[in-house]
């Protein structure tokens, strides 16, 4: 910078004052204005001078920690909250196992890897919904809810809308005319229609569409369809570039050895694409993460959904802000942990 | 290993078909069939459950329900423009003209028969709009009365709306973020990055209810509101201001419109048209029209011009009065003619700041695949830092952000459907409005799909246009 050094500390000293003036404010209603214990509505309120009561001008965070179980389990059982967290920590082991296995000086092929996720799941489905042959007591979904909901719905969407997604990424590449132009309308076809009127349709459509006997689908699995439906799309286009990308003369080579389609298919390209795709992968999925906060629009009590349910609560009446922002953190933390994730991968594959 | 070299004779044309690539086409002929079978099969078994679901219901698929009066009043509501069969054939004809496919017709002389066609057409256009009473144009302003078709017309005009200033707020605060993230001073730096990535993992429907609440609830009320631009007012008791904003929206002067409507109309359209083919032939000599083709702006400008100077000369364009903002009840209450709603204002606010944080992360991409090589060229050469950017960086830099900003206004769009979270009426709403009301489901979602999909498509193609035009301008320099 061709600038004198006076020039350049005072232009610095005026960026960080702007800066400072900006976060004032907020500091101050969220910090030092605020109020923080006991837990009561009365923590939130003062005796002004003339003897009757006003809310305070800060933010109110006692709400947030009364309300907290309805944030993040919704309306499931207390006396069931050990099964969730039991399911993430199964979830999370699991997952450690399948994808990190070499930290534990276990050598797993990729059948047993893959088979460890799908028992995972499955171990997670039956501790969420609850089985009453071993003594789980069933749980309906609508008394699922908050974070838990979130994270529910961005695990099918990811997990089944990539299946979706491979397929109709691979019949987008076929050369075969008809897969082809059904795989290419349907991706053009969602990717430009918002998610919430796919939401919609799920929701208001889906049961006409099929016979009496299976149209009394639950308003979590409409969301859920509806969501996996519209990642499918996405994720297409995120692994077609990725079938896309990998080199030919690896094709080539696969050809030379003498192995056929499905050889290839499994052993040299889907690898290397699922390979060269992850990044891009884990930014869908931040997008996912984002837009299953959709589903509070068609009544459903995700994390977003149970924030705005808040202030509809008796005693909490009027305050707005302080759930949604205790939301917001939850999903600032989650898409923060994902692109950490995301740039580790792409280091890590340069 | 014979059979592969079979193969590969035959892909390349060497031999005469051999039998093996033929069976190969016949299986493959056979599967294609196959899922072609499976898949119309599960087509017509779901329609055939929709025909028996709503038969059991009573009711058929019929988009002539909705020409029953709606019934509901709509909060905001601009004029609709109903074009006449003539305007419509028009207004094709002008898209045909200007995204005639250059890719294959660019010497062909139809492509630039209908290109010059299309800007006379539009010249006449305007013209058929100047002249009232040829215009089979109408604007019909939505009252309960009117039918549900009129209701969501009202709705995408809303969504348009939101859309178009959405688009610029972005634009404008996404540029100014990405400058930001890549300024020489650290503290802007540090600043753009923490809010672009904080705008950018918080889901926009938790930051649309958010400015709502915001606006709803920590901006004054009507008393107190925050008033610029003091005027003399008729009462002395209360000081008159121009502009109010307060939990109630953001309240503005109006302009009044003398004469007819069509004639303003006609004269900003003109207006702009003449400041387009003037910054066309300024700046973007190759971009919109072939070398050489520039006399196809003249009757263009000219007939925009005469009929400026016709409007003008005529005296049917008078200077407006305003009309202001007007405290009534001793300043309790407040009444305007032009006024941005608080469900308006969060919606611009939130898809506008989501967008631009998106858009700041395209800016500074594009910004920094440009070679330094060329920044330092450029400073060595002694221009300014601004001068720099703006006549060496951006030019090369737009390349690589237009596709990507693409796709973005075209999220942007897409998101604004979220309006029904904070009660907007836009085309979501209202159709959620008529949804609930007459049980028209399957209708009101076809329509939303299809207009997203006729807005995604239009905004689509105009980048491709725009991109093939860029191709052949540097192919031909």
């Amino acid at each position: 910078m061709n600038m004198a050094s006076w020039q350049r500390i005072s232009i610095r000293l005026l960026a960080a004052l702007l800066v400072c003036l900006a976060l004032f404010p907020l500091v101050r209603w969220a910090v030092w204005d605020a109020a923080f214990f006991p837990i009561t509505p009365e923590s939130c309120s003062l005796i002004n001078s003339e003897g009757s009561e006003e809310s305070i001008r800060g933010a109110c965070w006692p709400v947030v920690f009364d309300t907290l179980p309805l944030l993040l389990f919704g309306r499931y059982p207390a006396e069931e909250y050990w099964r969730l967290i039991f399911a993430v920590v199964a979830f999370m082991g699991g997952n450690f196992i399948a994808l990190k296995g070499q930290f534990l000086q276990l050598k797993l092929t990729a059948r047993v890897r893959f088979s460890t996720t799908i028992a995972t799941l499955a171990l997670c489905t039956i501790l969420l919904r609850g089985w009453s042959d071993i003594g789980l007591t069933p749980i309906e979904s609508h008394l699922w809810g908050g974070l838990m909901l979130t994270l529910v719905l961005s695990v099918i969407g990811i997990s089944a809308g990539s299946v979706l997604g491979l397929i109709l990424a691979l019949a987008r590449r076929s050369l075969s005319p008809v897969p082809r132009i059904l795989a290419t309308s349907y991706i053009e076809v969602i990717r430009g229609v918002p998610l919430i009127t796919v939401l919609f349709f799920a929701n208001y459509l889906l049961p006409l569409f099929l016979p009496a006997s299976m149209s009394d689908m639950s308003e979590f699995s409409r969301a859920a369809w509806a969501i996996v439906l519209f990642e499918a799309a996405y994720i297409a286009e995120v692994l077609r570039a990725g079938l896309g990308a990998v080199d030919p003369g690896q094709i080539e080579a696969a050809k030379a050895l003498g192995l056929n389609k499905f050889q290839r298919g499994r052993l040299i390209v889907l690898p290397q694409a699922l390979r060269i795709s992850t990044p891009a992968l884990i930014s869908t999925t931040v997008g996912l993460v984002k837009d299953t906060s959709l589903v509070a629009i068609i009544g459903i009590y995700d994390l977003l959904g149970a924030a705005r349910n808040v202030p509809s609560i008796p005693e909490w009446i009027g305050h707005d802000l302080e759930p949604l922002l205790f939301a917001a953190l939850f999903y600032i933390f989650l898409c923060l942990v994902l692109d950490q994730a995301a740039k580790k991968y792409e280091l890590r594959q340069n | 290993m014979a059979a592969y070299t079979i193969h590969l004779h035959s892909t390349k044309k060497l031999g005469s078909l051999s039998v093996m690539t033929r069976s190969k086409n016949i299986r493959s002929m056979l599967y294609q069939a196959a899922l072609l079978v499976m898949v119309l099969s599960l087509g017509s078994w779901l329609f055939h459950n929709l025909q028996n679901n709503l038969g059991t219901l009573g009711q058929s698929i019929s988009f002539s329900a909705l020409s029953a009066p709606a019934g509901f009043p709509i909060s905001e509501s601009l004029p609709v423009p109903l074009p006449g069969t003539i305007e419509v054939c028009l207004f094709v004809a002008l898209l045909m003209g200007i995204a005639s496919p250059d890719r294959y017709f660019r010497n062909f002389w139809p492509s630039r028969l209908l290109r010059t066609l299309g800007l006379l057409v539009s010249t006449w256009f305007c013209l058929r709009l100047f002249w009232g009473e040829w215009s089979t144009l109408r604007f019909v302003t939505y009252s309960p009365e009117e039918s549900y078709i009129l209701a969501l017309l009202t709705g995408l005009l809303n969504t348009v709306k939101v859309g178009i200033t959405g688009l610029v707020f972005a634009s404008i605060l996404g540029f100014a973020l990405g400058v930001a993230r890549i300024s020489v001073i650290p503290e802007f730096r540090l600043a753009a990055a923490g809010l672009v990535h904080t705008l950018r993992s918080v889901p926009v429907l938790l930051q649309l209810i958010f400015w709502y609440v915001l606006i709803l609830n920590f901006l004054p009320r009507v008393q107190n509101s925050f008033s610029f631009f003091p005027r003399n007012s008729e009462s002395s008791e209360i000081v008159m201001h121009s502009i109010y904003l307060n939990n109630r929206g953001l309240f503005l002067p109006q302009p009044n419109i003398d004469g007819p409507a069509s004639l303003w109309i006609f004269t900003g359209l003109s207006v702009v048209l003449l400041l387009v083919s003037g910054f066309m032939l300024l700046r973007l000599r190759n971009t919109f029209l072939p070398k050489g083709k520039l006399w196809g702006l003249i009757p263009f400008a000219g007939l925009s011009l005469c009929g400026l100077i016709f409007a003008v000369g005529s005296g049917e364009l008078i200077a407006p009065t305003w009309s202001f903002p007007r405290l009534t009840f001793g300043g309790r209450n407040i009444a305007s003619d032009l006024s941005l709603s608080p469900e308006y204002l969060a919606l611009v606010l939130g898809l506008g700041i989501y967008t631009a944080s998106y858009i700041a992360e395209i800016v500074r991409g594009g910004i920094l695949s440009v070679d330094p090589g060329q920044k330092e060229a450029a400073s060595a050469l002694g221009l300014s830092n601004w001068q720099t950017l703006k006549l060496v960086v951006m030019p090369q830099a737009w390349r690589v952000i237009i596709p990507p900003l693409t796709s973005q206004y075209l999220n942007l769009v897409k998101n604004s459907s979220l309006a029904v979270a904070v009660g907007y009426p836009d085309l979501v709403g209202v159709g959620g409005t008529i949804l609930n009301q007459s049980g028209r489901s399957l209708e009101i979602i076809l329509v939303w799909m299809a207009v997203f999909l006729f807005l995604s498509l239009s905004i689509s193609l105009c980048l491709n246009v725009i991109q093939t035009r860029q191709k052949y301008r540097e192919e031909a320099a």
